[in-house]
């Protein structure tokens, strides 16, 4: 279990990744998570991606990574993505043995699982209907090493993906379609038409499995409609850069999200600099 | 206070925002067709309690259509299409259709408002009854 004060609150994670926000008008100091593009290298040539990562993409500045994130508490999530961050390993390893007390989670894509030789503590998977059996397998043999995560998303993926992986699959994360990057050109009416359909028929699928949304998601799919504002106020944790923020350490740039067009030099800042300066946007 | 249920954040694109590790507070519709077809009925003969969603949109449907404004039949439609996502059509005849005097305040009440309407129809434990002279 990790606690830390932020601000006036206490923040408590649990083992198995639930968090507990105690306070009825937190103001945070620190971001809870921490969104980390490493690399925008990757072979994968998704159509739709939105970060625009191609084979010989650019990598970050572990030295950097390592300064801005030793002095943070422990329990504070650092979600490492890309492009493919396995095309990092050596110095992603590296980091996660000096910052052993901070929770490093990762996103890959599902063609890329093989690549994986080390344990954080929670894998996003980008799912590939295609890939289906294999992941299956990964997640059997791997989630009680590090909790693994099905990444859907809603326009890219079919409501039958969907389908298909909440009867294998215990947790699932589906993120809206964004209109970036190559998702611009990839853009068309049949996304708009799966969009609509995990629209109507994502209410079902509630009782079964854990299913998390990013606000993206939350917004394409009305998902708050099922809800009272009691519960909702429980379980909503909070618009991108209340309590979060997005860390591009190729282009050395911060911002509220990795969907923010405005975007800040890092420079000499702190991480609590940074946050300050999101915070008030 | 806020809880995240059973999850770490592996969002590398933005933040994980609402873990659904449960049920829902409104009814959640099987529906098939790509148009709901809302039919009015007679309510009139009870001792009745309309606890689905459907028999509940059709109850309201005969209030807006036959004893409503015309903004009732559009607040209707709308809270019934933006929760389901799908195109509503309201089949009320004038002659078949109606409801006893004695049951028709339920539904004025939550014709006030988008909320208090959504809340009749899809909350799970909103409920109509339907009653009569002689009970």
């Amino acid at each position: 279990m990790w606690e830390y004060k932020n601000g006036n609150y206490i923040v408590k994670i649990l083992d198995d990744g639930t968090k507990l926000r105690l306070s009825d008008n937190p103001i945070p100091e620190l971001p809870e998570s921490i969104d980390v593009k490493i690399t925008n290298k990757c072979n994968a040539g998704c159509a739709f991606c939105h970060e625009k990562s191609t084979p010989d993409g650019k990598s970050f500045d572990v030295d950097l990574a390592y300064k801005l994130f030793n002095d943070l508490p422990s329990g504070i999530e650092l979600a490492i993505g890309g492009g493919n961050p396995l095309e990092c390993s050596r110095d992603l390893k590296w980091l996660m043995r000096k910052c052993y007390y901070k929770i490093f989670n990762i996103t890959i894509n599902a063609v890329h699982l093989d690549d994986l030789d080390f344990n954080p503590k929670a894998i996003g998977i980008s799912y590939k209907s295609e890939l289906h059996d294999k992941i299956k397998m990964f997640v059997d043999k791997n989630d009680k090493y590090s909790q693994c995560v099905i990444h859907l998303i809603a326009g890219v993926h079919t409501f039958e993906d969907l389908k298909r992986c909440t009867k294998d699959f215990k947790r699932i994360l589906i993120l809206g379609y964004k209109k970036v990057g190559r998702g611009i050109s990839y853009y068309n009416e049949n996304i708009e038409k799966e969009i609509q359909t995990f629209k109507q028929e994502i209410g079902h699928y509630f009782n079964k499995n854990i299913i998390a949304f990013d606000n993206l998601a939350l917004e394409q799919l009305d998902v708050k409609r099922y809800f009272s504002d009691k519960k909702w106020d429980t379980m909503y944790m909070g618009k991108d850069g209340e309590f979060s923020m997005y860390l591009d350490l190729v282009e050395k740039k911060y911002a509220v999200s990795s969907r923010s067009e405005e975007r800040f030099d890092i420079g000499d800042l702190t991480i609590k600099e940074m946050f300050s300066k999101i915070r008030q946007i | 206070m806020q809880i995240r249920k059973s999850i770490f954040e592996t969002n590398s694109s933005s933040t994980h925002s609402v873990v659904v590790d449960g049920g829902t507070d409104y009814e959640v519709p099987e529906i098939k067709e790509d148009i709901i077809v809302i039919n009015g009925n007679e309510f009139g003969w009870g001792y009745e309690q309309l606890k689905k969603w459907k028999s509940k949109a059709e109850y309201c449907a005969t209030y807006a259509f036959l004893y409503g404004r015309e903004k009732d039949v559009t607040l209707l439609k709308q809270v019934i299409e933006d929760y389901t996502n799908k195109k509503v059509v309201f089949n009320v005849d004038k002659e078949d259709h109606y409801i006893d005097h004695q049951s028709i305040d339920s539904a004025e009440e939550a014709f006030a408002e988008y909320a208090s309407l959504k809340n009749l129809i899809f909350g799970k434990e909103s409920y109509i009854t339907i009653d009569n002279d002689n009970h």
